[in-house]
């Protein structure tokens, strides 16, 4: 489970500046405690998902160690992760730590606490009580307000269908580096991963696609599929993203971008931007780039 | 992206890795061959009335396997299934959804007909007996396992993408979990163009 949680671990655990000045924001201790909120349940559906942010300005760790809530049988402590196609959910029976000076987000696609056994619905505007029981600054009640049944969080758009806000990147993307996200226009990103999503990927055969890095018109995306992977290098025209070609290591090199037609300047910058982003990445998953052996043309006109 | 294009990096993968490209390289979306989404089964339907592997026949279809005891992906599919019938409207018609529960112990027809009626009036909810459920899963490829939690209660790991069928019930691609919605869209819209 380790492995496969730990993407979800990476989004989940966001390293936040202190001082939350919301309103709202319930104290415990050195804990903070925001944006709570729960989904509106669909009829009969017997669970739901509970979510907030919990701050430790401490200098200590500390740990949710469990819930109660009137509202339903049980309340327990779960981390779900996405593990290609697969929805993967864990009870956490030891709890979830909170280190110091951290913010663990409990937040749609991670942590959650999990409703079980619900006394009625969860209802759109309405409020969930919930008590929680910290390993060291006791026990606290917070009221859960009831969201749309996809809601992503307090501090959103409350209609979570009409954006894609940080849950779903968080989602989608995984272990994917903070920076490299912040600093690439979120709408390329999206395009390229749907467009390899879109062609290559199957109900059996998953497709990763990271890292992708960005320059100018230009972009070089890593991808893999069961054992196989590879690196494209993708141009954006006038009718958005396509790929030109495919190869292995073949595109880390400046100079080799710059042979293709890549200009200059983007060849260096994506050649920086690939290795800084490769670095943070499995050496596994770097070899299964590096195992797509020769150059494949996909689309010549493009570069 | 041409087929052709796809076909030429195909084979450069089978060239470079042998077998395992090869095992992947089928499992490419082929919709002119039959084999992927066929079985054979007998399950029911929400009111309880018999349902085959000929639902799928005459529209174009959204298939997703969930269970009602799913506290996040379930829900936020459907959710987003009803924003996609919503907001195609007239357009989408002809469209119909399917609700495949993989935790058929638990979900009956009744309880299954009033948590898909959440979502449209075009949707059908589909249960039945384990034996009969694990048939139209493998044959779509369906993972899902039993995750045993405090007391006597369990969850469901389970796939989350919804499959794209056309007119003929033939596999046409899939919407991922939580794809953005205008992908989605788009994806439905050539669905329905094409069938
Ligand atoms: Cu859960």
């Amino acid at each position: 489970m380790i492995t496969l949680f730990r993407a979800a671990l990476a989004a989940s655990l966001l390293f936040v500046a202190p001082a939350f000045a919301h309103d709202g924001v319930v104290h415990l201790g050195s804990l903070n405690l925001a944006h709570p909120f729960a989904r509106a349940t669909l009829p009969n559906a017997p669970v739901a998902g509970g979510f907030l942010a919990i701050e430790n300005t401490g200098a200590e760790a500390d740990r949710l160690v469990s819930a109660t809530s009137p509202a339903a049988a049980e309340v327990q402590i779960h981390e779900m992760a996405m593990e290609g196609e697969v929805m993967k959910m864990r009870q956490l029976s030891d709890g979830l730590e909170v280190p110091a000076g951290q913010t663990v987000e409990l937040a749609p696609g991670g942590f959650h606490l999990m409703f079980m056994g619900l006394k009625q619905a969860f209802v759109e505007g309405e409020t969930v009580p919930v008590t929680l029981v910290f390993e060291k600054a006791g026990t606290v009640d917070v009221e859960l307000a009831v969201q749309g049944v996809a809601a992503d969080g307090a501090a959103m758009n409350h209609d979570a269908m009409k954006h894609d806000a940080a849950g779903h990147d968080a989602m989608n993307h995984g272990a994917m580096n903070h920076d490299a996200m912040a600093a690439q226009p979120a709408d390329d990103l999206e395009a390229i991963t749907g467009l390899l999503k879109g062609t290559f990927e199957t109900p059996e055969a998953p497709l990763g696609v990271e890292p992708v890095v960005i320059s100018g018109e230009y972009a070089i995306a890593g991808w893999a599929q069961g054992e196989a992977g590879g690196r494209a290098l993708l141009r954006k025209t006038a009718h958005g993203w396509a790929v030109h070609l495919c190869a292995g290591d073949g595109l880390k090199d400046a100079a080799n971008l710059e042979a293709i037609g890549v200009p200059a300047a983007d060849a260096a910058a994506l050649a920086t931007a690939l290795a800084e982003a490769e670095a943070k990445l499995d050496p596994a998953l770097l070899a299964k780039f590096s195992s797509f052996d020769g150059t494949v043309m996909v689309n010549e006109d493009l570069i | 992206m041409a087929l052709k294009s796809i076909r030429i990096w195909l084979w450069g993968a089978v060239a470079a890795l042998g077998l395992t490209a090869i095992t992947g390289a089928m499992l490419l979306r082929q919709p002119d061959q039959a084999g992927f989404g066929k079985g054979v089964y007998s399950l029911i339907d929400q009111t309880g009335k018999p349902v085959d592997q000929t639902m799928f026949a005459g529209h174009p279809s959204a298939l997703f396997f969930g269970f009602t005891h799913c506290p996040e992906v379930c829900p936020t599919t459907m959710a987003e299934m009803a924003s996609w019938f919503e907001t195609l409207g007239a357009d989408g018609q002809d469209l119909r959804a399917y609700f495949v529960s993989i935790d058929p112990e638990r979900d009956t027809p009744q309880i299954l007909g009033d948590y898909v009626s959440w979502v449209s009036d075009r949707i059908t909810g589909v249960t039945g007996t384990p034996e009969e459920i694990a048939k139209i899963a493998k044959a779509w490829g369906i993972y899902y396992q039993k995750v045993p939690l405090d007391g006597a209660d369990y969850t469901m790991d389970h796939t989350a993408s919804v499959f794209l069928l056309d007119a003929k019930g033939e596999f046409q691609g899939t919407i991922a979990y939580r794809e953005d919605q205008a992908t989605a869209l788009q994806k439905l819209r050539n669905l329905l163009a094409k069938s």
